[in-house]
């Protein structure tokens, strides 16, 4: 991992609480998990690193199994770092954190998906969720911010100071990886986006997919730059259609 | 392979191709590749996608309304 993977969040920015009721998650309140409980964890620090968003907006319904796994938890994470099990991946003995689907993850792709493809699908590992609440008054992040890894990533690189220009930084630095469109491709600007039940297939497990991953699969958006000798357009939208080199028919009408 | 050569053409829901474009990483957080979930990952701000993924849609139908448009609306194979 690199240097800055390992970044982490201290307990005063995005702290750590118990879940102590199931019911709808308030709105300071976000529920994440993790592949596996990272070790040398200190108390109290999480790393957004891993962070996945299960349920982040108001009203969003938590489990009461999700609460106990998040209990459980969030109390091995404040336990002292000498705690033998933090040290390790968890084992079977703590399996009262795994959420019951994750041994489904690491199941062999489905078929139908193709057999050529099960290299590069990824098993999922064991997940873990926990709790984070954000301190009240934390406005240097909007909500709808909280979604997308790429947008998490920004605010783990502005973690030291919230109110600083480190997330502009950080945006300038993700744009120099700007890459395309290549021939036959289109940069497009999202311009909103749709969350499918695919997207939540692919966060649970349900449908295997190449992890660290940005879901989405369609969204309607401005297209910011076509490749040379491709059909202009202003207003698209995407589609998982993923581009067979042999389709026939012309992108716009 | 040689099954998607006998594709009639105009029939990319058949191919494999595409779904290999979910193999390839599209984004990357510092040097950490990140994969596009089925070859797009619209939760991003920006995604390039091939250009056949990319549908026109009319001036006037609103962004919020057309983000609801998704698997059962198969755009690009109901045209």
């Amino acid at each position: 991992m690199q240097t800055s993977a390992k970044r982490r969040v201290r307990h005063e920015h995005l702290g750590l609480t118990v879940v102590d009721d199931v019911g709808d998650l308030g709105a300071d309140e976000v529920v994440v998990d993790r592949h596996e409980v990272p070790t040398g964890l200190e108390g109290g620090e999480v790393e957004l690193e891993h962070r996945r968003a299960v349920g982040e907006h108001h009203g969003d319904r938590v489990t009461r199994l999700q609460a106990e796994r998040a209990q459980a938890c969030t109390s091995r994470l404040a336990s002292p770092r000498s705690s033998p099990e933090l040290t390790s991946r968890p084992s079977g003995s703590t399996s009262a954190v795994y959420v019951g689907s994750s041994r489904a993850m690491a199941q062999k792709p489905r078929s139908g998906i193709g057999a050529d493809t099960s290299g590069w699908l990824r098993p999922r590992r064991e997940r873990v969720l926990i709790t984070l609440r954000r301190s009240a008054g934390h406005g240097d992040v909007r909500r709808r911010e909280e979604t997308g890894v790429e947008r998490t990533r920004e605010r783990c690189d502005a973690s030291g100071s919230p109110a600083s220009g480190g997330r502009r930084e950080a945006r300038s630095s993700r744009r120099r990886h700007r890459g395309g469109p290549g021939p036959g491709q289109v940069r497009v600007r999202i311009a909103a986006t749709g969350v499918c039940h695919s997207d939540l297939s692919g966060m649970n497990g349900t449908i295997p997919i190449a992890v660290p991953a940005v879901l989405g699969t369609k969204a309607p958006a401005r297209s910011s730059a076509w490749a040379p000798a491709s059909p202009a357009s202003r207003k698209a939208i995407t589609s998982s259609s993923r581009g067979c080199p042999r389709a026939a028919t012309a992108p716009t009408a | 392979m040689r099954r998607l050569r006998r594709l009639p053409e105009g029939q990319p829901q058949l191919c494999l191709l595409g779904l290999a474009a979910s193999a390839v990483p599209h984004f990357k957080q510092g040097d950490q590749p990140l994969f596009a979930f089925a070859g797009t990952g619209t939760f991003a701000e920006e995604v390039v996608v091939s250009s056949q993924a990319a549908i026109k849609i009319p001036d006037d139908v609103p962004f919020d309304v057309a983000s609801l448009i998704g698997c059962g609306v198969t755009t690009e194979w109901a045209r």
